[in-house]
């Protein structure tokens, strides 16, 4: 099992908790964003285009718990920009596993190797790496040589040094399946915990939006990639979520399972889109008109998202939410291993 | 001519709207400028009816009521600030388009030879600042 037992436990117990009080929509993962700055400039990103003095801005750590315990959610996935670049990275980790958070640091791990000693080794902090292929692939992807080798140090450091450690990877248009189950080997081979896989962020905002999958393409792909595939291979993810992601299994979007904070506030209605701002998290939940979003919404924005950040909490959600839905996590659990 | 166009200065960027201006002459006029500078992704330059001017990047724009949330420049640094919509008589779009040339396609279609000469200087910004 990819997770620990206390994580896997600590979820379910919190979304039958939800379900019980009929709790209808609830976060689960906060995304926390404390910064847009990142030492990489991949090509298409949408998260980092902004004004200098916005990309210096920094999320204080008091402003990360507040929004924390503000959410409640029990994970906490740091994303940015580049996390590791904010000065106080390693104080508002710290604040978080004392909330007993199950965090998610996002890195591309350039800075890793060198900021490793800022941490310590907990059930509560992964590192999850982001890698969006073998060397010639990642290195394209990111805009820079030399980056794959370099995250490669950082994650046999951190698996040596008994961090949890996990590969986060975002698949594009022309991604080549044969390579990404040559992929899927090489990272198990650095006894990393899981993969994580989203098909590419269609960023409202992105200055690409052309490379982003549509709906049956994602399918398509995810079940070439997935075809066969090897009991070696350990998923970071709900295994429903990836029955979705081959078209095995349909559901709507959960855009609040997933509410992000950073320096401008709690952003409308998800990680992806940016329909403005609001300064609390009640206020994200009761102000957002839900029914506008999600691919059965209609809404041409969401038409082709299968994103993880909408989806995954879906599949959760699905899990808890019926018989049938457990039966179906377990069936697909056994044959990923997850 | 219509007024968006008669009011518009040339752009440096062919397709970028950058360095150029939209008028706010009535509701409609208003709500087109100031979703336009909410979807920007630089600074701009509000016109207020008091005759100031505010320079600033919009993060939200609500219709109703009208306001619009910047964070205003100070120096190297910005501060929140809401600004009603009905005070505002142009909006100039007068920062950089950080997006603006930033597609994948963009950076493919570059000579490979430009390409490592800018992920080079990048890099080399990153170090400057201490994040590499």
């Amino acid at each position: 099992m990819p997770v620990p037992v206390s994580q896997a436990w600590t979820v379910a117990s919190y979304v039958l908790g939800q379900k019980l009080r009929g709790v209808k929509r609830y976060p689960l993962v906060l995304m926390l964003e404390p910064l847009f700055r990142c030492n990489l400039s991949c090509a298409g990103c949408g998260k980092i285009q902004y004004p200098d003095h916005i990309l210096n801005k920094r999320l204080t750590p008091q402003q990360c718990w507040d929004a924390t315990d503000e959410c409640g959610a029990p994970m906490v996935s740091i994303p940015g920009g580049e996390p590791l670049i904010h000065p106080e990275i390693d104080s508002i980790v710290e604040g978080l596993v004392a909330r007993k958070k199950y965090i998610y640091l996002c890195t591309n791990a350039l800075l890793l190797k060198r900021k490793l000693d800022l941490f310590k080794p907990t059930k509560y902090l992964t590192f999850s790496i982001h890698m969006d292929g073998l060397e010639p692939e990642h290195d394209a992807a990111v805009c820079r040589d030399g980056t794959y080798q370099v995250a490669i140090e950082a994650i046999k450091e951190a698996v040596a040094r008994g961090f949890r450690v996990t590969t986060n990877t975002t698949l594009f248009e022309g991604t080549n399946p044969a390579r990404v189950r040559e992929f899927f080997d090489a990272m198990m081979k650095l006894n990393v915990e899981g993969m994580m896989l989203s098909p590419g962020y269609s960023y409202q905002k992105a200055p690409d939006q052309e490379h982003f999958l549509g709906r049956e393409r994602t399918k398509k792909l995810f079940q070439e990639i997935l075809k066969g595939r090897k009991k070696s291979w350990k998923f970071n993810l709900s295994p429903n979520f990836l029955e979705f992601l081959q078209g095995n299994v349909d559901y709507d979007c959960t855009p609040w399972g997933n509410p992000t904070y950073n320096v401008f506030g709690w952003q409308k209605p998800c990680y992806l889109l940016q329909d403005g701002y609001v300064p609390t998290f009640k206020e994200l939940m009761s102000d957002t008109m839900w029914e506008n979003y999600g691919q059965k919404s209609g809404n041409v924005k969401c038409r082709d998202c299968m994103v993880h950040c909408g989806y995954e909490a879906s599949s959760v959600d699905d899990t808890f939410g019926s018989l049938p839905g457990f039966a179906r996590t377990v069936k697909a659990a056994i044959a990923y291993g997850t | 001519m219509p007024q968006a166009d008669k009011h518009a200065l040339p752009s440096h960027k062919p397709g970028s709207i950058e360095h150029t201006t939209l008028p706010c002459t009535d509701a409609a006029s208003r709500q087109n400028a100031l979703a336009t500078a909410f979807d920007y992704r630089g600074d701009i330059t509000l016109d207020l009816n008091d005759g100031k001017k505010i320079i600033g990047f919009v993060f939200r724009y609500d219709e109703n009521p009208g306001q619009v949330h910047l964070f205003v420049v100070h120096g190297k640094d910005s501060i929140p600030q809401i600004v009603p919509a009905d005070t505002i008589t142009a909006v100039h779009f007068t920062g950089e388009d950080t997006a603006f040339g930033k597609s994948w396609d963009d950076w493919t279609t570059k000579a490979e030879k430009e390409r490592v000469k800018e992920a080079a200087r990048l890099a080399r910004e990153s170090v400057a600042r201490g994040e590499l």
